[in-house]
Parts: structure tokens; C-alpha cells; sequence
């Protein structure tokens, strides 16, 4: 029986980041969902980042997750964004119909992180920002 | 009293045998010979003779069987060569066997579909050749009808013309996804103005070739929508409500240029903090 | 080991109940011709395997009878000892994952990926391809336990990929209202059913109390 790894989550400033390398299996992702609430807990950050640059290939099992997480964090008063989405996956999931339910798509690492400056800058200011993406 | 009026004396086993064997080879078995000995000299003289009469009509049958099976086959492998040319191997041939046969039609028959075969073997590749040219300027044209321009800095233009069908529409997706990464492209600006007819489909793969840029995280704008077009939009019910849509590309770019300011304010802004 | 007179002498044999001595000859003649095989030689799989499809190419011409030609045919595969291979323009490889546990969509899904590599898919339809297997797999670890996954390649009506799940599960209920893209609720096996119905080109699915059968293909565009 071997101990499910632990999906490392990174603090960078007040930003918690989450790299997917490995397979999302119902015991991998059970723990990352307790880890990532438990630290959020912890932290208190402002953002929260998802990187899938890992992920060749995304399923309706695999974004549900990625929503899932996203919710947990936004309930907990945290942002959550996703970046380094792969080309040929966007358009997998365009043609199936999927979206990302919510959780904000950024190119980049550095984009990611930057989204998450300004929606402290957003909150800050009072203005929601415009919500410009279609999901 | 003459030799030849003289009475043969055939014994009843003789005659016995004689008629089995003439039996069997009216059955047809030409390899049947009389076997019996008979003590008459000219009953010997007759078996001898039929015998030989036999032997004859067995090699002469023998020649006529060979002859038509010869023939069957040489018919039968030609029939062979068609089917294989219409399956598709045009380098299948009828050989020599069948063209150097004694059969003079056969060897016509032979000679005539292997020349056919070449002749049309030479028109296919001609064709073939005019096709492949073919494939690369159209290959070149679709290139040449949607360029994807980077008007500003993180800002990219799609102007589409013509009809989007699924292939060109996979196409634009594929290049555009592979140029927002890597030129880090922040505003993309689909630009139909040169796009005067639209149908569900049409619609749909727009939709889709946004909806996969904004996965990847840029934000994307659609201008040009013509009069008739923006009615049959409407009229098919197409939900265009969640894309950001302008009058033209300018706007688009004052647009992009707007909120990508804004952006850098707010971080400058958070930068403060 | 096979020798050319035993491939010719096979064939022949085989034929002759179907299309007579004389046809079943030239056949079988021509076919060697076309395939290389020379004799005294032992013939590579390579050659075996044109040699079958010359063969083919005549018994059908002569064979008016399909099912009659499919039978001769598979005989002589049979007697060559040669496995099953559909002819066509594309030759229909076939790839079976056992799906028992988690690790298996994985590994359906390297699998699929491979294949369609090996095929000459361009990438994007490769992700896709791989991606449907996932579901489908993922769908019977969740849902049954143990099925199957299989992938063909089809030239009929044009060139593309097949996918085959199976499974003996008691059946999804509601498949119409899940596959009508009505049903707005975003978890459960249904998003990945209808997402795969969305990007295949063909999509079927007989599903019962004894089990679930899904038949999807896309085509080259």
C-alpha cells in the first residue's frame, strides 16, 4: 500500500501556488483538496494559483476538479486562477463543450501572478473589476 | 474362297473384355487400353488397332484439354490483372507467359490490357502530380486568408474573409493557440468584417475559436460584425451575449490598449501598497 | 517455417472449393507475382502479407458472394497462420486495454496516444482521441468496475478512429436526457458523454441492464 504523495503547494508572497505533475487519482485529488484548505487556512493568502503546464490531457474528471478547488478557495475568500493550459487542450475541451467553471485562465505563470496583484488592488479600490472572461 | 471372307473365331471372354474397356472409355477414361491376349491373330490384329485408336483419341484429347486450359488460365490471369488495376496497383502487368502464347487471341488479348494499363498508368501520375500542385497553392492561399497579425504589443489581429469551414476553422485555431503562446499575447481581435455570410456553423466555430484562445487566458474581442450578419445572428439564435463585440479594429485595438493600461496601473497600484 | 510451394500449394487448396481449380491457379499465381515471393526462398511476413492481399484482390474479383469471399479468405489466413487484419487503405490495427482499476485510464490513454502517434494523426487529434479514451475509461472505473477499451482504424466511410468501450454494468439511466445536453447538471458521467458526442463524429450507445456498449469514431477531416 503505498502513501498517496502530496501535491507540493508553494507560497510565493501572498500567492500559494500548485503545480500538477502527477496523475489526479481520486486519493490524490481528495488530499490536494484538504491540503490546499487546510493551508489557505494557514497562510491566508490572496491568491491562489493552479499550473497545469504538467497536464497533457484533461478530462471532464480533471476539471471538475479544478472547480472544485476553485470553489473551496472562493468560499474561503480566496482568487483562484489557472495557468499554462496547453493549446491542444483548450481546444480538446472547447470541442467536448467544457469550460473551467470559474476558475480564471492566464498564459503564464507571471500573467497568473500578476491577476492576483490586481484583484488585491481591485479589492482594495472597491471595484470588482471587469469581468471579462466568458465563463 | 478369299482370305478376307475367312470367320474370326472371338471367344466370349475376349469379347467380354473388349466391350468392359470400350465402356470405360466411352465413360471417358482415355488412359483405358484392351488388355486381353487373344489367340485369333486377327482379333490380336483388332485389339492392336483399337488400342491405337485410342491411344490416338487420348493425345489428341489431351491436346485439346491442355489447349483449353491453357486458354482458361491465360483468360483467368487477365481477369486477375483488371482486378488488381481496380484496386488500385497500376504497375500490374499480364506476363509473358499469356503473351507468348500459342493462343494468338490470348497474346492480343495479353498485349492489348498491358498497354491500356500503361496508358492509364501514365495519365493518373500526370493527374496525381497536377493534384499535389494543387494541394500546396490552396495550402498557400488558406494561409494567405487569415493572417494573424500582432498589430501591438500583446495584441493580436485575426481579419477573416471568405466562408470558415471545419478544416480552415481548426486551422485558424491551431495557428492562432500556437502564436498567443508564443508571443505571450494578451488581446486577441477577431475580425469578420470581411465575412458576409454566416450560418449556424460558422457561428460555432467562431465561438469556438474564442472560446479556446480565452482558456488560454486572453481576453478576446470580435469587431466587423456586417448588417446582415448581425441579423442572421440574431435570427439563429446564436448566443453571441458573453463575447465583447465592437464596431471595428481600431476600436478593438483602443480597446485592448485601454484595459492593458488600466491593467499595468493597478499593478503599479498593488506595487505601492 | 513457410516455403513459397507451400504458401502457393495452400492457397491453391484453399481456393479451389470457391472459385475451381483453374481460377484458384491463376490466382494464386498472380499473386505470387505481384508479392516477390521467390521460390525456394522463405517468404518474410512482409511478402505473406501481400501475398494474402493479391490473393484477396482475386477471390473477390471472382467471388460475387462477399460473405463467401470473407469466408475463403479468413480460411487461408487461417491455414497461412496469419492473424486477422482487415484490407484497406489503411491497415485497421487494433489496440484492447483492460480497464480493471485506476491506473488503467492511464494507461488506455498512453496506449491510444501512441497509436494515433504511430498513425500519423496530427497532435491536436491525437489529445483528443486520448482525452475520449479517458473518459470512457474513467467512466467504468467509476461507474462499473471492470470493461474494456478497444481502438480500430476505419476506412469506410472515410479514413479515422474508432473507439469501443464496454462494459457488464447494470446501464446508465436517463441516457436520453443526459445525451440531449438538457440535463444542466455539471458532474456525473454525463459531461464526459456528452462532451465525447460533441467531438466525435459518430456516437453510439446501447446501454442496458447487462451492460454498456459505446461505438464512437472521428474521421480525418
Amino acid at each position: 500500500m503505498v502513501a498517496e504523495r502530496h501535491i507540493p503547494i508553494i507560497k510565493l508572497y501572498d500567492t500559494l501556488i500548485v503545480s500538477i505533475q502527477v496523475e489526479l487519482s481520486d486519493r490524490v485529488v481528495m488530499q490536494l483538496k484538504d491540503d490546499i484548505a487546510n493551508r489557505i487556512e494557514a497562510v491566508g493568502p490572496r491568491g491562489l494559483i493552479i499550473d497545469v503546464s504538467g497536464v497533457d490531457i484533461m478530462d471532464s474528471y480533471i476539471s471538475r476538479t479544478i472547480r472544485d478547488i476553485g470553489q473551496i478557495s472562493q468560499l474561503m475568500g480566496v482568487k483562484t486562477v489557472i495557468c499554462g493550459l496547453d493549446p491542444n487542450v483548450a481546444m480538446t475541451l472547447v470541442e467536448m463543450g467544457m469550460d473551467l467553471e470559474g476558475v480564471e485562465p492566464h498564459l503564464h505563470m507571471e500573467a497568473a501572478f500578476e491577476a492576483i496583484q490586481r484583484h488585491k488592488e481591485e479589492e482594495l479600490a472597491g471595484s470588482g473589476g471587469e469581468p471579462w472572461f466568458l465563463y | 474362297m478369299s482370305d478376307k471372307n475367312k470367320s474370326v473365331s472371338v471367344s466370349r471372354s475376349d469379347l467380354d473384355a473388349l466391350v468392359a474397356s470400350l465402356e470405360k472409355i466411352a465413360g471417358g477414361q482415355y488412359a483405358e487400353r484392351i488388355k486381353t491376349k487373344p489367340k485369333d491373330a486377327e482379333v490380336a490384329r483388332l485389339k492392336d488397332v483399337m488400342n491405337r485408336a485410342i491411344a490416338s483419341l487420348e493425345e489428341h484429347l489431351g491436346e485439346d484439354r491442355e489447349a483449353t486450359m491453357e486458354l482458361a488460365l491465360g483468360m483467368a490471369e487477365s481477369f486477375n490483372v483488371l482486378a488488381a488495376v481496380r484496386s488500385g496497383d497500376l504497375s500490374s502487368r499480364v506476363s509473358d507467359d499469356v503473351l507468348e502464347s500459342p493462343n494468338e487471341m490470348l497474346g492480343l488479348l495479353g498485349k492489348s490490357l498491358n498497354e491500356t494499363i500503361a496508358d492509364i498508368e501514365k495519365q493518373i501520375n500526370t493527374i496525381r502530380r497536377q493534384q499535389e500542385s494543387q494541394a500546396a497553392m490552396e495550402h498557400l492561399v488558406r494561409q494567405l486568408q487569415t493572417p494573424i497579425l500582432e498589430i501591438w504589443d500583446d495584441v493580436l489581429a485575426l481579419p477573416v474573409i471568405g466562408m470558415v469551414d471545419s478544416r480552415r476553422s481548426q486551422e485558424m485555431m491551431e495557428t492562432l493557440l500556437s502564436e498567443i503562446v508564443s508571443n505571450r499575447c494578451k488581446f486577441v481581435i477577431l475580425d469578420i468584417t470581411g465575412v458576409e455570410i454566416v450560418d449556424t456553423r460558422t457561428a460555432d466555430h467562431f465561438v469556438k475559436v474564442m472560446k479556446s484562445a480565452e482558456l488560454l487566458g486572453t481576453r478576446c474581442i470580435m469587431t466587423g460584425i456586417r448588417p446582415a450578419v448581425a441579423q442572421t445572428l440574431v435570427e439563429l439564435g446564436v448566443d453571441l451575449s458573453s463575447i465583447r463585440t465592437l464596431r471595428n479594429l481600431q476600436e478593438g485595438l483602443r480597446y485592448c490598449l485601454r484595459e492593458s493600461e488600466s491593467q499595468r496601473t493597478k499593478m503599479r497600484l498593488s506595487g505601492e501598497e | 517455417m513457410v516455403l513459397v510451394l507451400d504458401v502457393t500449394e495452400t492457397a491453391n487448396k484453399t481456393l479451389q472449393p470457391y472459385v475451381g481449380a483453374i481460377v484458384a491457379r491463376s490466382i494464386t499465381q498472380v499473386a505470387i507475382g505481384q508479392c516477390g515471393i521467390t521460390a525456394g526462398s522463405t517468404p518474410s511476413p512482409e511478402q505473406i502479407q501481400g501475398f494474402i492481399n493479391g490473393i484477396e484482390n482475386g477471390v473477390r474479383a471472382f467471388l460475387a458472394d462477399s460473405f463467401q469471399a470473407d469466408e475463403c479468405m479468413a480460411r487461408l489466413r487461417e491455414h497461412l497462420g496469419v492473424g486477422g487484419v482487415t484490407p484497406g487503405t489503411a491497415a485497421a490495427r487494433q489496440l484492447v486495454v483492460e480497464i480493471t482499476e485506476e491506473y488503467d485510464i492511464v494507461s488506455a490513454r498512453g496506449k491510444s496516444r501512441d497509436l494515433c502517434a504511430e498513425l500519423g494523426f496530427p497532435m491536436p487529434e491525437q489529445i483528443k482521441i486520448a482525452t475520449i479514451v479517458s473518459e470512457l475509461a474513467r467512466n467504468i472505473v467509476q461507474y462499473v468496475g471492470t470493461g474494456r477499451i478497444e481502438l480500430n482504424t476505419v476506412t469506410a466511410p472515410r479514413v479515422g478512429i474508432e473507439i469501443i468501450a464496454t462494459d457488464g454494468g447494470s446501464g446508465i439511466p436517463n441516457i436520453d436526457v443526459v445525451l440531449s445536453g438538457s440535463y444542466k447538471s455539471k458532474t456525473g458521467m454525463g459531461v464526459g458523454l456528452l462532451g465525447t458526442k460533441r467531438l466525435m463524429d459518430d456516437f453510439q450507445i446501447d446501454s442496458g441492464p447487462r451492460g454498456t456498449r459505446i461505438v464512437t469514431r472521428k474521421y480525418a477531416l
